[in-house]
């Protein structure tokens, strides 16, 4: 009985994955003409390709995966060493937690208001990146500190007994020894970039058109697509393309996550 | 490397190393400002029992009922299918079959959710129009993944001689699940608590299928409004006290969840003692 309800349920959630994904690549068909990836739109989106908007997606996800990591390391670092004062811990355990669940576009508000308008960066880049981090930040850096805690003790106390000072210890054994932990975090976090249109409509904003600098506008691709949606007529037959090809983008930053991950079924 | 110099490092690393938490605390301190403000000049307004921002009416409790609603419902769907998932997987799939399945559901789980909006405007929308009931299929389909898959991973902290032996006696399945559950309730529940909190702030999706129109939702079949997709509809031609207002509906978002995760983090806290 159990077995049976279990197995349907499996199937509709597989069967769910497989009918997205067929769907989108079948509607999208007619909108990878040659030089879709490369060429830029025409008419509103409706035709052309979406090559700025690749090349705009690459810039606010890279970007902001680079300053999220370059702040959430040291912070992981940080936290997992400093072992008092006790509540600290259990402080910047609470916060990074409720950092993970905060929405989306309460981050997109946040960075827009911020951002946007205290520091009046206005719809650009900088805007977009410095949000994508913000948003990025807390999960990373809770998804480190597991990694880095994850390191055999034994690790540690080895590098004492050698005299080792503990900033060598930390980063030429701990953290290299931590990196496939690390690399699945960060990628993680990238993919949660590369997805999100909430947090990135009202800051980075909707240009489809390459930025020549960081006070400019761009769209990625998760923008540019709800964009089609919500604010071109009959942009719906192009958004399928586009979706389509996100479709994929997340499908391998899933696939680069789960093979760094390892897997276990029931504690020993 | 002399001693000062290795403690200046720690302390650079002290210094940079506490973003990520700064980030935190500086969108705690925005809402509370931001929110603050717009309850202090709007006052009762934001009380009232409609959100007709053009005539001044910044009532938010339709919205607050409809995420209530939409939530509710879509976690009545996502929960049971979910935890057949996750038992079915944790207990009977053989291993090529679970780790299979197990891929297919973190796809589903990592679809951008402009893109479940997408496939929901073109299967369930010409189904069910831009409704609630659209909008809880498309929330269920976004939540369920992550809910099966953190169910799921709770169930497989259980021990292995706990289930074997159960499984072992003549008992029967519905209780060896019954076991199985009672141990693992606290990471199943925890798995429930972001579930919800990933249902009360997910934006873009349903307001690409909920028609957002500011109705109370006491019907399946009419067009409705969230707090978030009201955020996300109204935010870029506002101004004034209507963009205030909008400040303090992020603001209760951000209570709401935030309150979801802490009850969470009890949970898990009160397993690992």
């Amino acid at each position: 009985m159990i077995r049976v309800a279990g197995a349907l349920a499996t199937a509709l959630l597989v069967a769910l994955t497989i009918g997205i994904g067929v769907d989108l690549f079948v509607r999208g068909a007619a909108g990878f003409r040659p030089g879709y990836l490369v060429r830029e739109p025409r008419d509103l989106g409706r035709g052309g390709g979406i090559g700025p908007v690749l090349v705009s997606t690459g810039i606010v996800v890279g970007a902001a995966t680079l300053l999220a990591t370059a702040l959430s390391l040291p912070a992981a670092v940080f936290i997992t060493e400093m072992r008092r004062p006790a509540w600290f811990g259990r402080f910047s355990h609470i916060v990074l937690n409720i950092g993970i669940g905060v929405p989306r576009i309460v981050w997109g508000l946040f960075g827009a208001a911020l951002f946007g308008g205290v520091l009046g960066f206005g719809f650009s880049v900088a805007t977009g990146v410095l949000t994508l981090a913000c948003l990025m930040a807390p999960i990373m850096t809770a998804g480190f500190i597991s990694g880095l805690s994850a390191v055999d003790p034994a690790l540690a106390e080895q590098c004492r007994a050698l005299g080792t000072s503990r900033w060598a210890t930390v980063w030429r054994q701990i953290v290299p020894a931590a990196r496939p932990a690390l690399t699945a975090t960060a990628a993680l976090a990238a993919g949660r970039g590369l997805g999100d249109a909430a947090a990135l409509l009202f800051t980075s904003g909707v240009a489809a058109s390459i930025p020549h600098s960081c006070f400019d506008s761009a769209a990625t691709l998760a923008v540019y697509i709800f964009h089609l949606l919500t604010s071109v007529p009959g942009g719906q037959q192009a958004a399928y393309a586009a979706a389509a090809l996100l479709f994929a983008l997340a499908a391998l930053v899933q696939l680069a996550v789960s093979w760094a991950q390892g897997e276990q079924r029931f504690a020993g | 490397m002399s001693r000062s110099s290795e403690s200046g490092r720690w302390a650079a690393l002290g210094a940079l190393g506490t973003g990520p938490l700064w980030a935190g605390l500086a969108l705690a301190a925005f809402l509370g400002l931001v929110g603050g403000r717009a309850l202090v000049e709007l006052g009762w307004s934001l009380g009232g029992w409609h959100w007709a921002p053009h005539s001044g009416n910044f009532g938010v409790w339709s919205l607050a009922a409809g995420t209530a609603v939409a939530g509710g419902l879509a976690l009545t769907l996502a929960l049971p299918v979910g935890l057949a998932t996750a038992v079915y997987l944790a207990l009977y799939a053989g291993a090529g079959v679970r780790r299979a399945c197990d891929a297919a559901i973190g796809l589903l789980g990592s679809v951008p959710s402009v893109v479940i909006g997408l496939w929901g405007m073109t299967w369930v929308v010409p189904l069910l129009g831009n409704s609630l009931a659209s909008a809880v299929i498309v929330l269920a389909v976004m939540i369920t993944p992550t809910f099966a898959l953190l169910a799921g991973a709770a169930l497989r902290q259980v021990p292995a001689k706990l289930v074997e032996t159960s499984r072992a006696l003549p008992v029967g399945e519905a209780a060896v699940t019954r076991v199985l559950l009672a141990r693992a309730r606290r990471g199943v529940f925890a798995a429930a608590l972001l579930a919800t909190s990933r249902a009360v702030g997910e934006a873009v999706a349903i307001s690409m299928v909920a028609g957002n129109v500011p109705n109370w939702p006491w019907s399946l079949a009419r067009p409705f409004s969230t707090l978030t997709t009201t955020l996300i509809v109204d935010y870029d031609g506002s101004s004034g006290a209507h963009r205030q207002a909008l400040f303090f509906l992020a603001a209760l978002t951000m209570l709401l969840v935030a309150t979801a995760n802490l009850v969470r983090l009890n949970q898990i806290r009160e397993e690992v003692r």
